[in-house]
């Protein structure tokens, strides 16, 4: 037990947690939207790497080509909704799973045919440098960086869905499909602009984790992981998801700290389990579960 | 008029039909496991053909087939829970791997237990699983036991790799030649016995449970389970039977898998092996045994068919040397269009487009829908 370290890992660990409220946020967006779990997530956010790092490779600005991948994914997002999703509703819960999962390896094998089994990297924009801070806490730029930036976002995000009409149209639409369109909403578009927007969080948690390490289909089972944060928040709570991703930072950090890295998929896992087992409905989510 | 169907009208009494519809007169004959002759007649002649199989084709097919009697085995356990019941679990490959690992640990590694024992402890190993998940995931409604299934795939998957890290190495466990009764299994046809008797008890059982107390009430949930719930269907009890059913079967076909094919290691349990067996009921017929059987049979040849036909592609072919290179890829690339097509176009799978040839062929020339029509086509 090695407690001069602490310091350092939980401050690491905020790093991991600025990741997984985006994941999280992206799997929150699309539950609350169109009450649909997108399970070829984590093949987004490679997606999303491969491109940027691609059009970074073929000689644009950095901030050109992640506005290019931003704007693909959306758009992905929103065919995904439309022509596999949509002409499934209303059909049982385990529908849209399986379509979702074969859009997942179809993905796969088109990103393993497009860009073969050599990893890229992206570098940041800035210069990258490491800082010291007390206590034996050491952090790069780029740590730094990530957390803000993930913050900023989940607070716009937050904002949009409780300050706008568009958010408010989004949770009725959540609560009574029915009877928002018979209120004269479009519910497809917003379903579709949920699945768009969940892209769009993901694709920045694509290309920040792939700033951080590398661009590889390694980094596939980290959209099931973001679920995690998503779960023990609540899966329809938007500010759940900031606690939860947290909470499971910490943990998988304090985790890979004292029994060692191999151990950080699988205790996320673990803490799902036990979601499910406790508390299905999550920390700070509605709950609308129903014994039968 | 439910009088009339419970007493046989005095005269001749009512034929079933050979090859069309049949209209059973009694219960008996309504649950019957062979309801009209011509299904009898259909045994006889898949009997023969399963018999005279392996004596007339290469060593190849005869791999094929047994492929497709494993895999056979773990998706008609698979479609219980999901055609029948309507749980979907992602847990294939874990209830896999929780088998073959049994395999490896009691036949190899701890002890040297006999092949049927080892059989029998994968079933149990794989039914106390399902039962400590089941009892997390079950309760309640909804997707919970997606999620149990994987976050258990990931767990399971991890243990493997620590427990063959520990003991065996990346080479993983080399598995003995099983011997049943002084019966060494020590060659393709020898196998092609065994696997094709176990994937028949598997038809056989999953046949018995769907036309049982149990399989009208996993039907029953799976259609509207506050109804089955009224009707006095304890649904969460039933719900953990098919979930327990379905991976003990699993977890034999597991342990068979891991003797079949003689090593045994992690890395052959991954979630693209869950994936694929979801594919084979999705393509083969959410509900239907002999769907279950027409997928296996349909996955477990792609990789043959791709490695076949790639090398045949004319130049001219858009992609040529990409498709060439990258066959694995191209291969998942199929079993994902395959699922999205086959939910689109017919929920119900081969079968289904088989029934609709079917119907076509017997009301010819009067047909109204072709073997292509919409979801909502006749039947409905």
């Amino acid at each position: 037990m090695n407690l001069d370290l602490l310091p350092d890992v939980l401050a690491n660990s905020v790093v991991l947690a600025g990741t997984y409220v985006l994941i999280g946020l992206s799997w929150v967006i699309v539950f609350r939207a169109a009450h649909l779990m997108n399970f070829a997530t984590g093949e987004m956010l490679v997606l999303a790497g491969y491109l940027a790092s691609t059009f970074i490779a073929s000689g644009q600005s950095y901030w050109l080509a992640v506005t290019i991948t931003l704007g693909i994914m959306v758009a992905i997002g929103i065919l995904l909704y439309r022509f596999l999703l949509r002409p499934f509703a209303g059909q049982p819960l385990f529908t849209p799973v399986i379509v979702t999962l074969g859009f997942a390896i179809i993905a796969r094998g088109a990103m393993q045919i497009a860009w073969g089994p050599d990893t890229r990297r992206i570098t940041p924009p800035f210069s990258d440098s490491v800082h010291h801070f007390g206590s034996g806490i050491t952090l790069s730029t780029y740590d730094l960086i990530l957390p803000v930036a993930a913050l900023v976002m989940y607070g716009g995000i937050l904002l949009f869905l409780r300050r706008t009409r568009f958010g408010g149209q989004m949770r009725a639409a959540h609560e009574n499909t029915l009877l928002a369109s018979q209120s004269g909403m479009n519910v497809y578009l917003i379903f579709g602009v949920g699945f768009g927007l969940s892209f769009l969080v993901a694709a920045v948690a694509g290309i920040a984790n792939a700033e951080r390490t590398l661009v590889a289909t390694t980094a596939i089972p980290l959209g099931l992981k973001g679920l995690v944060p998503a779960m023990l928040g609540g899966l329809d709570s938007v500010g759940g998801v900031l606690l939860g991703a947290v909470i499971v930072a910490v943990a998988e950090s304090l985790t890979v700290l004292y029994l060692g890295a191999k151990f950080s998929d699988p205790v996320v896992f673990a803490i799902l389990l036990v979601v499910l087992a406790i508390r299905p409905f999550g920390l700070f989510g509605s709950p609308e579960i129903r014994r039968v | 008029m439910s009088a009339a169907i419970d007493r046989p009208a005095a005269g001749p009494r009512p034929r079933p039909a050979v090859w069309g519809r049949s209209f059973s007169t009694s219960y008996e004959r309504d649950a019957a496991l062979f309801r009209t002759p011509g299904r009898r007649l259909g045994l006889l002649v898949g009997v023969a053909v399963l018999v005279a199989y392996p004596l007339g084709v290469s060593e190849f097919w005869v791999d094929l087939a047994n492929l497709v009697a494993i895999a056979a085995m773990g998706a008609i356990a698979l479609n219980l829970l999901l055609g029948v019941a309507g749980q979907l679990s992602l847990g294939s490959a874990a209830f896999m791997g929780l088998g073959g690992f049994t395999a490896a640990i009691f036949a190899v590694q701890e002890m040297k237990l006999p092949f049927l024992l080892v059989l029998l402890l994968g079933a149990v190993v794989g039914g106390l699983a399902a039962i400590g998940l089941g009892l997390i995931a079950l309760r309640i409604r909804g997707l919970y036991l997606v999620l149990a299934t994987i976050a258990l795939h990931y767990i399971v998957v991890f243990g493997m790799q620590e427990y063959q890290d520990a003991t065996a190495g990346p080479a993983g466990y080399i598995m003995p030649e099983p011997t049943l009764a002084g019966w060494t299994i020590d060659s393709l046809q020898r196998w092609y016995v065994v696997l094709v008797i176990a994937a028949l008890l598997t038809t056989l059982l999953a046949v018995n449970l769907q036309r049982s107390r149990s399989g009208r009430a996993w039907l029953a949930i799976k259609d509207r389970d506050i109804a089955a719930a009224i009707l006095g269907v304890n649904v969460t009890r039933m719900k953990l039977l098919a979930f327990v059913v379905t991976s003990m079967i699993i977890g034999v076909q597991g342990v068979l898998y891991a003797y079949y094919v003689g090593v045994v290691s992690h890395e052959a349990y991954t979630i693209d092996l869950t994936i694929q067996y979801v594919a084979m009921i999705i393509i083969g017929g959410l509900g239907s045994v002999l769907g279950s059987v027409l997928g296996a049979a349909f996955v477990t040849a792609v990789p043959f068919i791709v490695r076949e036909l790639v090398p045949l592609l004319p130049g001219w072919f858009p992609l040529h040397d990409v498709i060439a290179s990258n066959t694995f890829a191209v291969q998942s690339m199929i079993f994902g269009l395959s699922i999205i097509v086959f939910m689109r176009v017919a929920p119900k799978g081969l079968v289904q487009l088989w029934r609709r040839l079917a119907r076509l062929c017997r009301s010819w020339p009067f047909g109204h829908d072709g073997p292509l029509a919409g979801p909502g086509g006749a039947g409905r």
